[in-house]
């Protein structure tokens, strides 16, 4: 019982007071049909409710399965009513959120639900900022029509859908040295996975790159093979990105890490990402665009903090000094 | 409204922009997806215009009712709907609710202007047929009429209902559509339907179950809050949002305001309870609880008001006036009812002889004209050295047991009309007038007791010159009257005493006849008539005899003395309409005894009833102020004989606990007569018995059958109408696409049809397209290649542009009607 009922449950009783003295003082047969009816009307508002209740089927979803900010989101919530009684006083209470944010909107949606009807009502979001929107549907209570008695339901609905961050134009320079088309320069490397040393010069592969076709060898090749270079491969060498999620400029540092991870898979460049969460760490692998988007997903799901130095040495130890690291924060990318 | 709404929208968009930097997301709109029907305006409105329809027709319809007043149903139904739909709709957009109550109230003005006779007479034929049975429930002593200039009351009551239920339809507009509040509605519409109950009148249920629907409606409603009128579309919003701005935790609501569907489901529910409740309680309902002799604080206090407005209208709050009971002295007609204050008139001490009512006359009326019984011109004015009119002392008229045992009795008027003197039949002489220690007039008489018999002989009968003297006198009737008597003595069968007793010489012959007429025409008035101290008033202009006769048909006192009177004269027999007190022997009881010899007041010869006391000392009231007829017997005299039906009203009440205020629910009261026949005395100890409740269904059951049967009855044709009206209305779809020769909606149409068969049969929740529906049946059912065509092309008949054949289609639906042969057949 809420503080709704008690309200009502009080204004009935001063109904049914009045008509009892009115019925003992005036001797009205009339009066004495309405304290009848209202001593039955509750018997049976609650009773029809308290039976038909189980059958209400609440479900709620997304309507898209991701977003980009500034877009809108869209959810439906149903509530099914299978039954010949019309239930008009059904309380959904939610809490609406983007994870990254610590501010929720709780919010209560009151709806009926008539017989026989799937009744849908449908929420509009407008996002700015990127992050895992969620909602969760704690809470569903229905009042039986007089308000006398509220039944709570089983109801516990949890909604994510993914904000990406808008795609933005931004030229990163972001490699940490410049990439020379040169031939005579051997240690030069084009791409940051590979060591500038050449190791040998052999036969083209089917697969091999262009770019490293070594063309003054080729001319000279008396047999007119295609010839190639082959750098050292530091296997232990690898790029990995290092995003800081801090609660200033949450939304930029978002953006920059989404953008700088499409780039790097433009340019195809694997690599790693490493996350924080509290003391410990998640390392991810970053080969094609679906892993981007994972990615970016359980970030959205790390808490928002500075990571300890508890955690930064073990990083340290962990990944040594063969790695690339790259710190992604606000609108910077830094490598370090 | 646009103004506000203007500040509101900004202020809306204000606190979406801040949400939205705050938490990165914010609420843009919410709505609701589905049935167009719940949310439209036209659909709410019309459901909130049924309601209002209920409780006006409910109400004016109860009220009116309840008096047995005459309307025509149907027109007023239909234009109380018609109004109530009207004013339902003033809420559908801003233009409307301008032009409508502009609308409205040049309707209103126009109705007055063109129909304001009508209104005004149905009004008044309202009010006056309230005032007289409020009149007649509380016994009042008179009644205020109006005339009714138009006097077709099934006109004018009509015409006044749909005047009133259309001023009341506005104010249940605002409680309803507006606020749909209960409280509000209950106050506008339940004291109109009480004007009737609180006295016991009961309007036809129908009335009642249309109010009780609505009050339950209502409550159910706006608890739910999802009654308002939805949005227009792109402008305002479905769902009504409350920011808590106040609280740390800022809760925002969204509450749908609108859902056509429920409200009518919420009606519907409403409207078979209180069929079903009404019917099972309308054994309580219907039950007589007398609540007219409840006596307590709260109902007097309320009594004496409604009284006291009833009679005297809004002044009497001001400026009460108490009206007396006594003699009228033979001024009849313009009284609505006798309201005695039951203050003493008369104290009278006398020893009775016997167990007879004793009568003390005063005003003898000889001649009626003109609602009048005068005084006869014949008796002379004079006054004798006492002080007393001749005509009145010692019965000079006759006194045929002069010479016999005579009795003593005291009179002292207290408060009765001093123009008279009170004497007892048959008083032999009186003293001058006294004044007593209080100084009211006291006068001792000698009487010889008169008891009533069957027959009447004296040694001292009357002289020829009398008697010449009373046929002359004591046989006039009007002649606006003959018609009048001659129907009544025709229907109470005592015309046939006419012609015997105009040739019958013999005195005991006539007086046989005489008294075997007088008791004939007091059993008619017994079994065609009843006593009532508030008959209500003779309309004006009309005869009171007349009126009494031929269509009130109920009275006291006065109207059947005066009546009976007039009825004998016209078949021979010479009568006389008295005025005067009657002590009955329950005053007798109750009175104060006097101790002593109980020969000191009566003298030898006679025979005390009580034999140890010397007399009683009786107050007579003037509730005992009484009109009773005399009858001339030849060869005797003038007897008094009492055509005065017994009062009906005094039931005794035994157990009327708040308990057996439900017992009519299966329970009817006992009720048995108890009677005693005393020729001339009307104070026959006859009345109605409580016994207690005694258990019987008839109260509630015999309400049940014929609602019952009106009720399964539109069941199973709503019923039917729902099961196959689909089916029909989808046939006459088919053949119009057909006969336009567009197969392919045909053949839609069919589709849906064969799709809701197979959902129903399989229980399935969702539609399948014809694919699916193959894929479905070649699981269960059928998979042939027919089948499969036959899908094809219905999808391509439902999503293609291409129009189909008719022999695709003549084969698909034969192959659809195959199918559902065989769905009929698989269990």
């Amino acid at each position: 019982m809420q503080r709704d009922n008690i309200r009502y449950i009080v204004t009935y009783t001063i109904f049914i007071i009045l008509f009892v003295l009115g019925a003992v003082f005036y001797k009205q047969p009339f009066f004495s049909v309405l304290v009848l009816l209202l001593f039955v009307l509750p018997i049976i508002s609650i009773y029809i409710t308290s039976r038909l209740k189980d059958k209400l089927i609440i479900s709620a979803e997304f309507v898209q399965h991701s977003i980009v900010a500034g877009n809108k989101a869209e959810m439906t919530v149903s509530v099914d009513n299978p039954a010949l009684f019309s239930f008009l006083n059904i309380n959904l209470d939610y809490k609406a959120g983007i994870l990254f944010y610590p501010n929720d909107i709780i919010g209560r949606l009151s709806l009926s639900a008539p017989l026989k009807r799937k009744n849908r009502v449908c929420f509009t979001y407008s996002t700015l900022y990127p992050g895992m929107f969620e909602i969760f549907i704690y809470n569903a209570t229905v009042t039986d029509p007089l308000h006398l008695h509220t039944f709570m339901l089983n109801c516990d609905i949890t909604l994510h859908l993914p904000v990406y961050p808008e795609k933005t134009d931004d030229e990163y320079p972001l490699y940490p040295e410049a990439f020379s088309d040169s031939e005579d320069d051997e240690n030069v490397s084009l791409s940051l996975t590979k060591s500038m040393d050449i190791k040998e010069i052999r036969d083209y592969r089917p697969g091999d790159k262009l770019k490293d076709i070594h063309w003054k060898a080729t001319a000279r090749d008396i047999n007119d093979t295609l010839l190639v270079k082959e750098y050292e491969n530091s296997a232990n060498r690898v790029i990995v990105l290092l995003p800081e999620f801090s609660q200033t400029g949450l939304n930029e540092t978002v953006r920059t890490f989404y953008s700088y991870m499409n780039y790097l898979v433009d340019k195809n460049e694997i690599y790693k990402v490493v996350l924080f969460n509290g003391d410990a760490f998640d390392e991810y692998s970053v080969k094609e665009k679906d892993d981007v988007d994972n990615v970016l997903i359980q970030s959205y799901y790390m808490p928002v903090h500075v990571p300890p130095e508890t955690a930064l040495l073990a990083f340290k130890h962990y990944y040594g000094e063969d790695n690339e690291v790259i710190w992604i924060t606000r609108n910077s990318v830094i490598r370090k | 409204m646009i103004i506000t709404d203007y500040f509101k929208n900004k202020k809306e968009k204000k606190i979406f922009e801040a949400e939205l930097k705050t938490n990165g997301f914010a609420l843009e709109s919410i709505d609701y997806s589905g049935s167009a029907l719940m949310g439209s305006r036209l659909f709410l409105c019309l459901i909130r215009g049924i309601l209002i329809f209920f409780a006006c027709f409910g109400t004016v319809g109860a009220a009116v009712s309840s008096f047995g007043l005459r309307y025509n149903v149907p027109f007023v139904a239909i234009s109380i709907l018609l109004i109530s739909m009207f004013v339902a709709f003033i809420y559908y957009n801003s233009i409307t609710f301008y032009l409508g109550y502009i609308l409205f109230f040049i309707g209103f003005a126009a109705t007055i202007a063109l129909k304001y006779w009508y209104v005004n007479s149905g009004f008044q034929a309202f009010v006056n047929t309230l005032n007289q049975e409020y009149s007649l429930y509380f016994y009042l002593n008179s009644a205020r009429e109006a005339s009714e200039a138009i006097t077709d009351r099934y006109t004018t009551v009509s015409v006044a209902m749909i005047f009133v239920a259309a001023f009341l339809s506005l104010l249940l507009n605002i409680t309803i559509s507006g606020y749909m509040n209960l409280v509000e509605t209950f106050i506008l519409t339940f004291p109109i339907v009480q004007i009737g109950l609180y006295i016991e009148r009961r309007p036809s249920l129908i009335y009642i179950i249309m109010l009780l629907s609505v009050y339950i409606s209502v409550a159910v409603l706006g608890r739910s809050g999802h009654y308002m009128t939805p949005a227009i579309t792109g402008k305002k919003k479905n769902f009504r949002t409350f920011r808590s701005e106040k609280k740390k935790t800022k809760i925002h609501t969204h509450s749908y305001i609108s859902d056509g569907l429920g409200m009518i489901t919420t009606g519907a529910w409403s409207i078979v309870f209180c069929i079903v409740f009404i019917m099972l309680t309308s054994g309580i309902f219907y039950s007589n609880t007398d609540a007219r002799h409840e006596s307590n604080l709260l109902k007097n206090t309320t009594d004496e008001y409604i009284k006291a407005f009833v009679e005297n209208g809004i002044y009497s709050f001001f400026d009460r006036y108490q009206s007396k009971g006594g003699l009228s002295q033979g001024q009849l007609g313009g009284v609505s009812s006798v309201r005695p204050d039951y203050t003493t008139d008369l104290i009278v001490t006398y020893n009775p002889a016997n167990t007879d009512s004793l009568y003390l006359r005063a005003y003898i009326g000889t001649t009626y004209d003109n609602n009048v019984f005068s005084t006869s011109p014949y008796q002379l004015y004079d006054y004798n050295s006492a002080g007393i009119r001749s005509d009145m002392y010692s019965f000079p008229d006759h006194n045929p047991l002069l010479g016999g045992p005579a009795g003593k009795m005291n009179i002292v008027n207290v408060d009765a009309d001093a123009t008279y003197d009170y004497m007892p039949y048959y008083t032999e002489s009186a003293s001058a007038r006294n004044l007593n220690e209080d100084g009211k007039p006291v006068i001792d008489v000698l009487y010889e007791p008169f008891e009533f018999s069957d027959t009447y002989t004296t040694d001292n009968p009357p002289s020829e010159d009398y008697r010449l003297f009373v046929y002359s006198t004591y046989l006039d009737i009007p002649p606006y009257l003959e018609e009048t008597m001659k129907a009544i003595t025709d229907e109470a069968g005592i015309d046939k005493y006419m012609s015997v007793i105009h040739v019958e010489t013999d005195p005991e012959k006539r007086q046989a006849y005489f008294l075997e007429a007088a008791a004939d025409l007091r059993r008619y008035f017994y079994e065609n008539f009843s006593y009532t101290m508030a008959p209500g008033v003779t309309p004006y202009r009309q005869d009171f005899i007349t009126y009494f006769l031929n269509e009130q048909r109920r009275g006291y006192c006065a109207h059947f003395a005066a009546s009976s009177a007039l009825i004998l004269r016209s078949i021979g027999v010479p009568t006389r309409y008295v005025e005067g007190y009657m002590i009955t022997f329950t005053n007798v009881i109750e009175s104060e005894a006097i101790p002593g010899d109980t020969t000191d007041l009566l003298g030898d010869g006679l025979t005390p009833v009580f034999d140890n006391i010397q007399g009683v000392k009786v107050e007579v009231t003037d509730g005992s102020a009484h009109a009773w007829t005399e009858i001339y017997l030849d060869g005797y005299g003038w007897i008094p004989f009492d055509f005065t039906p017994p009062s009906s009203d005094n039931v005794i009440l035994t157990d009327y606990s708040f308990g057996s205020l439900f017992a009519g629910l299966f329970m009817t009261r006992d009720d048995t007569q108890q009677s005693d026949d005393v020729p001339g005395d009307t104070n026959a100890n006859t009345r109605p018995v409580f016994n207690g409740f005694k258990f019987s269904i008839n109260g509630s059951f015999g309400f049940i059958l014929l609602p019952l049967i009106f009720v399964l009855a539109g069941t199973a044709v709503l019923l039917v109408v729902h099961t196959y009206f689909p089916v029909i209305l989808s046939s006459i779809k088919i053949s119009a696409a057909v006969k336009k020769c567009d197969y392919n909606n045909a053949l839609n149409i069919r589709y849906i049809l064969f799709q809701k068969k197979v959902m129903k049969h399989y229980k399935l929740s969702t539609p399948l397209t014809p694919i699916e529906m193959y894929e479905f049946l070649k699981e269960r059912l059928v998979s042939d290649n027919d089948t499969l065509n036959t899908m094809r092309i219905c999808g391509q008949a439902i999503f293609s542009p291409q129009q189909i054949s008719k022999d695709d289609y003549d084969i698909c639906i034969k192959t659809i009607k195959q199918i559902e042969k065989k769905i009929g057949s698989d269990k």
